[in-house]
């Protein structure tokens, strides 16, 4: 098991280069000169020249890169063009709001949509089913900007329970975000969840433990749902690492100043070492995701375990 | 008093028993008026094609029949007297695995992949016995011993055994309660050759010992004739001819069970080609009227068609259902060859 989690660490490094390489070439393929950016419209031609020449942007791509990624072994990730920042200590600290959003939004996805998936697969084809189903299907189908409006809309304007975004309520800033966050994701794990619940319960197995006398409900539980939830944790992981990407769209609506909202200053601005800061990290954060399903799975099935050598 | 003691030793009595799966294409009939009766420690057989409809009377036993599409529609099931059949789900539970447990066919996917073995025996023990954890998993190491299996391989998963291997924990399973009826559903018929010896030896040594009585359903007739005391055989969902394993063998009567004899190999006479009976199962949405096999009968007649047959005692072990059988019908059967 240690074996397999070091190699699937060190798996991380092709795909962080792959990664970085794509979103470096096509950093420096947009139009716009930083070294412009950062001096202002007023500045000279020979002042932007020496700056060009102190950030090192008149060496080739390639050139670059490899500087690039030299300092990020060395966890160096540059500095801000904007405000001359070093860009890990301004990612890290705002990484936490991220995390909690993202982790949060997973937990109300997974506290929602399993027991959901199970008894639409329990009950199948009854009225709770159906409509289950049909709100799964709207909510895979609501992009998550809009949803997240409806929600302030109702919960901020109307009823003034919930505030609108911000940070200045604690964890209670958090439920709107988490909750718009969490809705495609639950509506697809709940889905999976039935899917694959309806094939299990089939299974000859599930015969012998009725024929031993199990209870329905335990039935369900200890031998149906630790075999359905394989396919559903793969999901788990996917959705971990796509609310790290959502969080950039549900944090600039709710305000959260964490790493999303970052990574879309640094866009606008054309920060460019912000940015690559702000993807690496999330790619890591990803990556880790992953790497955690694959670890779940081991302990769940038995059978995987012995594979993983 | 004489009523009592028979029903004592009667273990199993099912009575007209009707089963049904109704789809939205049309409705199965896989059950259709079956009656059987069991005696303690005595092994009865159910032979018969595919969906002939054993597997569904098995599993109507422990009412563990697929609800939708399959519904109970009419008979008794007595269970040492008490109709099974009036019980509640909770009733039944107590009944399932520890009363009446079952062998399923494939040992490959009827165990649970992601518990031990070990808890899978322990379950069945636990659920039925007031023990607790520590004594029922203790038991269940001494039940795989029973079936040959080293104790220290409880804590294995069902993928790190062989078929025989499965089969055995799945007969453990079973006998782990101590049954009084046990259902065995083709048991053999997912192993190889020499593991189906095995596992039936190991079935007749574990049953003489715990007294059990047993239902074997089989389409191997050489099974029936190493392991079984009676004979059912199952056509169409009726049970068309019953008698005692010599009745079977040696007097045969109807003739589908007679095509089932002749479509054996015979050893002595290597050079015969196999007579297989022609034609295939019917339809159970769509019987035909009469006698379910004349289709298929070589030795039917008009009248066949026409009139179901009824259940003609030739002793008092032996019954078949078969026009040729009755008086006055005018079918005649010549004689079994060899």
């Amino acid at each position: 098991m240690h074996k397999y989690i070091l190699k699937r660490l060190l798996m991380m490094i092709p795909v962080l280069i792959g990664i970085t390489f794509i979103i470096f070439v096509i950093l420096n393929m947009t139009p716009g000169d930083p070294a412009l950016i950062i001096l202002g419209s007023e500045a000279t031609d020979e002042t932007i020249a020496q700056l060009r020449e102190e950030l090192g942007l008149d060496d080739p791509l390639l050139l670059r890169y490899g500087r690039y990624m030299l300092n990020l072994m060395r966890g160096d990730l540059g500095r801000s063009y904007l405000n001359d920042r070093a860009i890990f200590p301004a990612i890290m600290e705002r990484l936490p709001i991220t995390l909690s959003l993202a982790f949060l939004s997973l937990l109300i996805a997974v506290v929602v949509a399993i027991p959901l998936g199970i008894l639409s697969a329990t009950k199948q084809y009854s009225f709770l089913d159906s409509a289950s189903m049909i709100l799964c299907l709207i909510g895979v189908s609501i992009p998550n900007f809009w949803l997240a409006l409806l929600l302030i809309l109702l919960f901020s304007v109307k009823l003034s329970l919930l505030p609108s975004g911000g940070l200045n309520h604690g964890l209670v800033s958090y439920i709107l975000p988490a909750i718009t966050l969490a809705t495609s994701g639950a509506a697809s794990m709940a889905r999976q969840t039935r899917s694959s619940m309806l094939e299990v319960i089939r299974q000859d197995y599930i015969r012998t433990a009725r024929a031993k006398g199990v209870r329905k409900n335990k039935v369900l539980i200890r031998h149906a749902l630790k075999n359905a939830i394989m396919p559903v944790i793969t999901l788990m992981g996917l959705t971990l690492g796509r609310n790290f990407g959502g969080a950039v769209v549900v944090e600039s609506i709710f305000t959260l100043p964490g790493t999303g909202r970052l990574l879309l200053e640094g866009i606008r601005s054309k920060d460019i070492p912000m940015v690559m800061g702000c993807v690496v990290i999330l790619s890591i954060l990803i990556s880790i995701a992953n790497l955690l399903v694959d670890i779940v799975y081991g302990f769940v099935d038995p059978r995987l375990k012995a594979e993983y050598k | 008093m004489e009523i009592q003691t028979s029903e004592i030793n009667t273990v199993l009595e099912i009575q007209d028993l009707v089963v049904n799966y109704e789809t939205d294409d049309g409705i199965v009939h896989a059950v259709n008026g079956v009656n059987l009766k069991l005696e303690r420690g005595r092994t009865l057989a159910l032979v018969g094609e595919t969906g002939a409809g054993k597997t569904t009377i098995a599993l109507s036993i422990l009412r563990l029949i697929q609800d939708p599409p399959g519904k109970i529609r009419g008979g008794s099931i007595r269970l040492e007297g008490e109709d099974l059949l009036t019980y509640t789900e909770r009733q039944m539970e107590a009944i399932r695995g520890d009363k009446v447990s079952m062998i399923f066919q494939d040992p490959m996917t009827s165990l649970n992949p992601v518990l031990t073995v070990g808890d899978q025996i322990a379950e069945v023990i636990q659920i039925h016995q007031k023990v607790s954890k520590a004594e029922a998993e203790k038991k269940a190491r001494e039940m795989l011993e029973l079936v040959g299996i080293d104790g220290d391989r409880a804590k294995e998963y069902p993928h790190q055994f062989s078929g025989g291997m499965k089969q055995r924990v799945v007969i453990a399973i079973a006998l782990s309660c101590n049954p009084t009826l046990l259902i065995a559903d083709e048991p053999t018929t997912a192993l190889d050759v020499t593991i189906q010896a095995q596992v039936l030896e190991l079935m007749k040594e574990l049953r003489e010992k715990y007294q059990t009585s047993m239902i074997m359903i089989t389409h191997d007739l050489g099974i029936v004739a190493e392991t079984c005391d009676e004979v059912s055989i199952v056509y169409a969902g009726r049970i068309v001819e019953h008698g005692t394993l010599r009745d079977i063998f040696k007097n045969t009567k109807h003739p589908y069970t007679v095509g089932l004899f002749n479509s054996l190999p015979n050893i002595k006479r290597r050079k015969d080609m196999l007579k297989p009976i022609k034609g295939l199962m019917p339809d159970p949405t769509n019987l035909p009227s009469g006698c379910p096999f004349h289709p298929r009968c070589d030795h039917a007649q008009e009248i066949c068609s026409k009139r179901k047959p009824l259940t003609t005692y030739l002793s008092d072990t032996h019954f078949v259902e078969c026009l040729a059988y009755e008086n006055g019908t005018g079918v005649t059967i010549a004689e079994r060859e060899g």
